[in-house]
């Protein structure tokens, strides 16, 4: 027998330690404690026994791993804290005693938190901070959109207002937008950025009504730390970008619009006014480039738009040429594309094309998303601010290629001008090609907006579209009606396989032959060439599917049900995708005959 | 022209005295003159004498157009106008402007903020108070934190007087605290994730989804919603009926109409006592057992006592046959956990709640019905709350626990107690 343990020293026991318990143990107040977890990125645990856990109690308790509590005693944050309490004391005594040059004193003289060690610590790399910036991201949006409130004040606001358009300036510059999808949530963006998809939803401009029963102290905590954390994320990016942070602000366009169009990026030790990145498309500056590279551009620009024209179709043809002809203002804005011209065509999707944006239209999201794929953006609010004069000679110079409206009937339409609802740009994008403007005109019912990311039972037709093809080169000889023929002989003969086999089994079990050593003997010479897919299988996974049905007949009859249950699923998805698939196929080749 | 000089007196006969006869002599040549020196300042600004000729007068060259158009004009102006009109040229008063009061050079708004982050402002939490200064993200610039520049920097001199810091202190701590050396593991360990969340969102959920889709959606709400209004009304029946229950247990079936008699008499009887108690409190209970309720309870126990050591025993005897059989059983079992622990990990949680009795929040309805959805992005109204989202995403990450507001609640009823004020009178 061994030696007899004392109770409550070991396991559950000592592994766990009670919220309360930690508070005592840190002697700070229950909301010092809370934050502190949530800077430290400590969570609730779960003992596997509670009652153990808990000295015989089995309350609802929250519990956290003792060890990382005795961790935080070590947290300058926590020392920080304690010195706050003090501090407070001293303030609450000088103001008391109407001291108030003495508090403000104090106040000027005390020191703040900071929580760069904490981000250092939790995300040792650039690469892991930025594989957790979705939570973040979504958050700061969120707050980016709410009104102040006696709970929420103005500058938390315009700090995430702030970030997320620096976020937004960073994405578009680097054209790293890969997907967005207009839900009735709000706007749900996807970019690569670092090798890395991060996805975040961005709200729709409408007042909320801010639930009472939601604990801002905790949201606010989160919101600290997440707003520390992209300002850091955002330096390293645009560190890595070669740009300056943070980026300059327009005074002139910020007090129109407060958007991303207020944002100049530059680049980092240049003077020149050359190397100007210009996110935003009014930019006097950017007029004034030298001849030279104005030829250059257009050139440039002239190659590019020869090569679209031959992808496009004809109608589309024409618009294109009226452009061109005339515009020499809008290639100017965007040097920074010429060599990027050649990596990525996807990228350049909007290339060329100068948008009108209507007033009725959200500007924020269609900014960002045209910015993001090279286009150019005007909108009727800003053109609006600016004085008469100026607008006149800027509407003289600028060719505008598309009119983006969201009204049934458009008055006063301009001759050369491409007349679509925002719903063409989302589509485009997420297609990753320009679809023809006509399913798009105003007035026109528009085809649904198909999420990027497949539909609810995971086909997504856009995926498969690269194995279609291929197999449809392999295919193209034969008729679809024979295909069919085979699949249906085929599966008779599986059937028939099947019936065989199981009658050769009773056979040899009654001779005293195991199963699994019979079908390794006969299976490999007997098989004609032609039903390869189904009997010539490997001895692996043979093996693997004998595995399989050993664990089979291992679960328990509650677990057969359920790996019933879900085998079921599994399948109805996977035939619903081959289904869809192979429709998508026929229709394909339906249309390559009518037009072939 | 305003009426000038001093309200009439009384007619007085008598001037005796230099008093009596400078009261009521006549000044008001002398004022009218004053007055009309005033009415000069205000229309012109200045003494007549001050003002030279020029502009005062001006030689009408033009002339008739004006009064041709004068003529044609029949509109007569309002005399409120006229009114409004005639303003006094002579510059208004100007009082000196109070500065905003501070109190030893520090401004109010600066003292109310003080006051909030001593917190001595109700509703305000010193880190409100602290971010409406400098705001969430603090006074440090943004610098490079995965890059060791920096971090070179703070450590070297910055003045040409300033010396280095020794070894010594680099590696002792110098401060209040001691710097942790070693990290614990469980510190890595992921949160737990109490509800699957789904990061993507339904393709149903699109502005303008595709018919097939929007019915996924819709099915999909349809039946969450409907085993929850299943489970809700199921509970409902279950408390009614436990509540019927209570209610049917004091009652004898095999009561007499009788006995319903007197019982309401009873009944009565008590009420008319009710009226004429003594105190409005509820009479006080005795609880106390007597000695041979005490007595039974306690051999009963005992005999409970009793009976599961027997148990316990009879037991034991029997296990102890069992031995070889148990063994085998334990060796086959550990196969099988090993085996079905691959499930177990993935296997859900059944509950979806984490260190507090309450759940996650629940999932809000968002769906747009056939006739909300439209496919022109102006006139889409967003659904759904996105703050209760980040909430249910932090609770359901295993980031934090669930808690719900609590309102305070009185722990026992009060008493009613009689002032003696009689007491008042000494």
């Amino acid at each position: 027998m061994g030696k007899i343990k004392k109770r409550g020293t070991t396991g559950n026991a000592k592994n766990f330690i009670t919220r309360t318990q930690a508070v005592k143990k840190l002697q700070v107040s229950l909301a010092d404690f809370r934050r502190l977890c949530i800077f430290k990125g400590i969570y609730p645990r779960e003992p596997r026994n509670k009652k153990k856990a808990n000295k015989g109690s089995t309350k609802p308790v929250t519990f956290y791993y003792s060890k990382d509590i005795q961790y935080l005693l070590h947290e300058p944050i926590l020392n920080k804290f304690r010195e706050h309490k003090t501090f407070a004391k001293k303030l609450n005594k000088a103001l008391s005693k109407g001291e108030i040059g003495d508090a403000k004193r104090l106040d000027s003289n005390r020191s703040h938190y900071t929580l760069d060690h904490i981000i250092k610590e939790r995300y040792p790399t650039f690469i892991d901070a930025v594989r957790d910036i979705d939570d973040a991201l979504n958050m700061i949006f969120l707050f980016a959109n709410m009104p102040a409130t006696d709970k929420i004040d103005t500058k938390v606001i315009d700090d995430c207002k702030k970030i997320s358009n620096q976020w937004h300036a960073y994405v578009s510059e680097q054209n790293a937008l890969e997907k967005v999808f207009v839900s009735i949530k709000g706007v749900y963006y996807s970019a690569k950025v670092q090798g890395q998809e991060v996805i975040w939803l961005s709200p729709f401009k409408f007042p909320q009504n801010i639930p009472s029963d939601i604990d801002f102290r905790i949201m606010l905590t989160f919101l600290e730390f997440y707003v520390t954390l992209l300002k850091f994320v955002l330096f390293k990016l645009y560190k890595d970008a070669n740009l300056v942070y943070p980026p300059k602000i327009n005074e002139e366009n910020s007090k129109i619009f407060s958007g991303l169009s207020s944002y100049v990026l530059e680049l980092r030790n240049s003077n020149e006014t050359s190397d100007v990145k210009v996110v935003d498309g009014r930019n006097i500056e950017a007029e004034k480039l030298d001849a030279a590279e104005i030829s250059k551009a257009l050139k440039a620009d002239n190659e590019e738009n020869a090569d679209v024209d031959q992808d496009e179709d004809d109608n589309k043809l024409d618009e294109f040429e009226s452009t061109n002809t005339k515009s020499h203002a809008d290639k100017l804005f965007q040097p920074k594309n010429l060599d990027k011209n050649d990596v990525d065509p996807t990228k350049n999707l909007f290339k060329g094309m100068t948008f009108f944006v209507g007033r009725e239209v959200n500007i924020e999201f269609l900014e960002f998303v045209l910015l993001s794929f090279n286009g150019k953006v005007f909108s009727e609010i800003m053109l609006d601010a600016i004085p008469p004069a100026e607008r006149e000679q800027l509407l003289a110079d600028v060719v505008f290629t598309h009119q983006i409206t969201d009204r049934p009937v458009v008055k006063n339409k301009i001759l050369g001008r491409t007349y679509v609802q925002p719903q063409w740009i989302f589509d485009c994008v997420n297609k990753q090609k320009l679809l023809p403007v006509n399913d798009y005109a105003p007035g026109e019912t528009l085809p649904p907006h198909l999420s990027p990311w497949g539909d609810a039972s995971g086909y997504d037709p856009e995926a498969k579209k690269a194995t279609t093809e291929e197999e449809m080169e392999d295919e193209e000889d034969e008729d679809e009606d024979i295909e069919e023929d085979e699949e249906e002989e085929e599966e008779e003969e599986e059937e028939e396989e099947g019936d065989l086999e199981a009658q050769k089994e009773l056979e040899l079990e009654a001779q005293g032959v195991k199963y699994s050593e019979a079908s390794k003997t006969e299976s490999e010479p007997t098989k004609p060439s032609k039903k390869r897919n189904h009997s010539n299988l490997t001895k692996e996974e043979k093996e693997a599917a004998e595995e399989k049905e050993m664990k089979k007949i291992m679960m328990s009859n509650k677990q057969r049900k359920l790996h019933k249950k879900m085998e079921y699923s599994n399948k109805q998805k996977d035939d619903r995708n081959k289904q869809l698939a192979s429709k998508k196929r026929k229709l394909e080749k339906a249309k390559k005959n009518l037009s072939g | 022209m305003p009426e000038v000089g001093r309200p009439s007196q009384t007619s007085q006969s008598s001037r005796k005295g230099k008093k009596a006869w400078r009261k009521n002599i006549d000044i008001s040549e002398v004022e009218e003159s004053i007055e009309s020196r005033r009415e000069e300042l205000r229309i012109l600004g200045a003494e007549v004498e001050d003002i030279k000729s020029d502009s005062l007068f001006q030689i009408d060259v033009a002339g008739d157009a004006t009064i041709l158009k004068k003529k044609n004009v029949t509109v007569k102006p309002l005399k409120a106008d006229e009114i409004l009109a005639k303003r006094s040229k002579v510059p208004a008063l100007v009082t000196p402007k109070h500065g905003k009061k501070k109190f030893e050079g520090v401004s109010g708004k600066e003292v109310n903020r003080l006051m909030k982050v001593a917190g001595r402002v109700q509703g305000v939490t010193t880190s409100q108070a602290n971010a409406s200064k400098h705001g969430l993200s603090g006074k440090k610039k943004a610098y490079d934190v995965w890059g060791e520049e920096e971090e070179d920097e703070k450590t070297k001199p910055k003045k040409k007087n300033q010396v280095e810091m020794p070894n010594i202190l680099k590696e002792k701590s110098i401060k209040s605290y001691t710097s942790a050396t070693v990290v614990p593991k469980t510190l890595k360990e992921a949160p737990i994730t109490v509800k699957e969340l789904a990061t993507i969102p339904h393709s149903g959920k699109s502005y303008n989804p595709s018919l097939v889709s929007w019915k996924d959606l819709i099915n999909e709400e349809y039946f969450q919603e409907k085993t929850k209004e299943d489970q809700r009304l199921a509970l409902e029946e279950y408390q009614e009926r436990i509540r019927e229950l209570i209610e049917t247990l004091d009652d004898d079936e095999e009561k007499s109409d009788d006995d319903e008699n007197e019982s309401e008499e009873e009944k009565d009887e008590e009420e008319g006592d009710d009226k004429h108690r003594v105190s409005v409190n509820k009479p006080v209970v005795n609880n106390k057992k007597t000695r041979a309720q005490r007595n039974k309870q306690k051999r009963h126990q005992e005999k409970l006592k009793l009976e599961k050591e027997l148990k316990e025993l009879k037991q034991q005897i029997t296990s102890l046959q069992k031995v070889k059989d148990i063994s085998e059983q334990v060796d086959s079992k550990q196969e099988r956990i090993l085996q079905t622990k691959e499930a177990n990990q993935t296997k859900k949680r059944k509950s979806h709640k984490l260190g507090t009795k309450y759940h996650v929040i629940d999932d809000t309805l968002e769906v747009k019905l056939s006739d909300e959805l439209n496919d022109s992005l102006r006139k889409l109204k967003p659904e759904g709350n996105l703050l209760y989202d980040q909430m249910r995403s932090l609770q359901s990450k295993g980031k934090i626990e669930t808690r719900l507001r609590v309102n305070k609640k009185r722990r026992y009823t009060p008493k009613v107690t009689e002032k003696w004020s009689y007491k008042d009178f000494k």
